[in-house]
């Protein structure tokens, strides 16, 4: 292939820039990029480092080869620019042109539109690499058959995940279901801490739990986690 | 004394490493969707866990409100590369946790509410992102993230989604990014999903000729894949400059241009930045290769991050923007040891 600039030498080099939202393949000779510089190199390379100019449009391009592909895009394109995050009002426009999500929730709301293309311009469509320890269990994380959470809780976790489900029983003043969780963070804080014996518990609450064969374990406790 | 003016390291072709991590809070918007009063009460939250920590290093680190600095300062922090443009440039509530070196740093409403980074000037990337990880847990023990099964940590660009790390090496390649084959090269080094760039941007500053080797993906890649893959290709990179620089001059050849640059630093009455930047690469190349001794050791990169506009203001505490060219000179000046 002759390069694109001189149209006399052979072409060696092959740079592959965001243009419109479009990948766009340029070819030239190694005196021509010479003469060019890093300049024109360095450009394209800081449009995929700077965050505050990711990777030219990179939505924009995930969002575009997307509608080429009919039985993946289950929305006209008309319908597509009404959408907008419930949560923090960011529209498909917006995040199209800006490159840019507003919260956690726009990843469900635009997540899906990307699809495969997200392939495209990163290594995989499929975080593979580190979990937070706590928190994550909030968000859609497959459960396996039966309702258990994906990933075993460490007692540390369950008690995070307690605590949120203890504020969120506060915020809308269930009350019964806050001093249920309340009570079980307080068992699994003696746990970790050594504590076995049960008598921190009021007394009639733990006579009303205990079932046959149940003795010395805390009222529903485990069976409530999972 | 800051990380990267330590008088004792070399000046060698690996220069500095940087590991950065976002991560953003589940139950806020991301900072650009995030108004004042929530900012100012998530800052809050985050401080009241925070404020009395030490870095995993020992460190003490101090709390900074980014947006209530001068523009001078905030500058300075992004030449000696604590922060970014975005942060730089905030006038919203913003902060900024930083260890006395500031080696360690955790930017709070940025581009995303939480940025830890680290930087240093050896290129240990594991100890690295040990020390960011850490920090990462330790918020993670008050605040929970945003998080997707899928796409992993959430973050306010699609373009660091998934790990939230990006990291870096600088690389010193005055003679490999003047050949020929230097271009084909970081194509090459692209297929991998690592780019290259020029570590002071794209002002006079890259005379410097110093270069950051990157990690382009953030999804699809665990976190110990992106550190081995930069420093697989760092290495790469750093073998091709050694044999660009033998192939192309000879010592001597060498050896004269970092005199000659040694000349030009000591003797120039007024250095712009581009004139420093060239001629520090220039003597860095000599004392790397030890093809010219000095009195005394000498961190060129450091003196290379100082040369920068606002850096140098601070430092000389001159602000008269109209002096540089001869602020800069005398500077270089007086750090210059003895060329024996
Ligand atoms: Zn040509
Ligand atoms: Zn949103």
């Amino acid at each position: 292939m002759l390069c694109e600039k001189c149209r006399a030498r052979e072409a060696v080099v092959k740079l592959i820039a965001l243009e419109n939202g479009q990948k766009v393949e340029h070819n030239f000779c190694a005196e021509c990029v010479q003469e060019m510089g890093m300049e024109a190199m360095n450009i394209m390379m800081d449009q995929m480092m700077d965050e505050s100019n990711p990777i030219g449009k990179l939505v924009a391009e995930m969002m575009g080869t997307m509608n080429l592909n009919s039985e993946q895009a289950p929305k006209a394109p008309e319908e597509l620019k009404n959408i907008i995050c419930p949560k923090c009002g960011t529209s498909y426009k917006e995040f199209v042109e800006a490159s840019r999500f507003g919260c956690a929730t726009c990843y469900d709301i635009f997540g899906p539109l990307m699809n495969e293309n997200v392939k495209n311009v990163q290594a995989g469509d499929r975080h593979t690499g580190k979990h937070p320890a706590y928190g994550w269990l909030n968000s859609d994380v497959p459960a396996q058959a039966g309702g258990a959470p994906a990933k075993a809780l460490t007692p540390k976790e369950e008690i995070r995940l307690l605590e949120n489900q203890l504020a969120d029983a506060v915020a809308v003043e269930d009350f019964e279901s806050a001093a249920k969780y309340r009570d079980q963070i307080r068992f699994l804080k003696n746990m970790e801490a050594g504590v076995t014996d049960l008598e921190f518990f009021p007394e009639g609450e733990e006579a009303a739990g205990t079932e046959p064969g149940t003795e010395g374990t805390a009222p529903g406790a485990e069976e409530d986690l999972l | 004394m800051n990380w990267y003016e330590d008088p004792n390291v070399g000046n060698e072709i690996f220069v500095a490493a940087r590991i950065r991590l976002t991560r953003n809070l589940r139950d806020y918007a991301f900072p650009n969707k995030l108004s004042n009063d929530d900012a100012e009460e998530l800052i809050a939250k985050l401080r009241d866990k925070m404020d009395g920590w030490k870095t995993p290093t020992g460190e003490t680190w101090s709390f900074l409100r980014l947006d209530r600095m001068s523009a001078l300062q905030k500058n300075a922090l992004r030449e000696h590369r604590v922060i970014n443009e975005t942060l730089s440039q905030r006038v919203r509530p913003s902060g900024l946790y930083m260890s006395a070196d500031e080696g360690v740093s955790v930017a709070l409403m940025g581009d995303d509410h939480i940025r830890i980074q680290v930087l240093s000037p050896e290129v240990t990337l594991d100890r690295l992102w040990n020390i960011c990880t850490k920090i990462d847990d330790a918020i993670n023990e008050h605040f929970n993230y945003a998080f997707h099964d899928r796409y992993g940590y959430l973050t306010a660009f699609p373009t660091n989604m998934g790990t939230g790390l990006r990291v870096s090496v600088i690389l010193h390649l005055p003679y490999l990014s003047a050949s020929p084959q230097f271009h084909k090269l970081v194509n090459e080094v692209a297929r991998f999903g690592v780019g290259v760039r020029n570590a002071f941007g794209e002002g006079e500053e890259k005379a410097g000729r110093l270069f950051e080797v990157y990690n382009q993906n953030t999804l699809g890649v665990s976190e110990e894949e992106i550190v081995a893959l930069v420093y697989r290709l760092a290495s790469h990179l750093a073998v091709n400059e050694k044999q660009a620089r033998e192939q192309r001059y000879t010592p001597v050849m060498r050896e004269d241009e970092a005199a000659k640059a040694y000349g030009r630093l000591k003797y120039a009455r007024l250095l712009s930045v581009r004139d420093a930047m060239a001629s520090l690469s220039s003597l860095r190349a000599g004392l790397g290769e030890e093809l010219i001794t000095l009195s005394g050791p000498l961190n060129v990169f450091g003196l290379m991050v100082n040369c920068c506009p606002a850096a140098l203001a601070l430092k000389t505490m001159n602000y008269n923007t109209d002096n540089l060219g001869a602020d800069r000179a005398e500077f270089v000046r007086a750090m210059l040891p003895e060329l024996l």
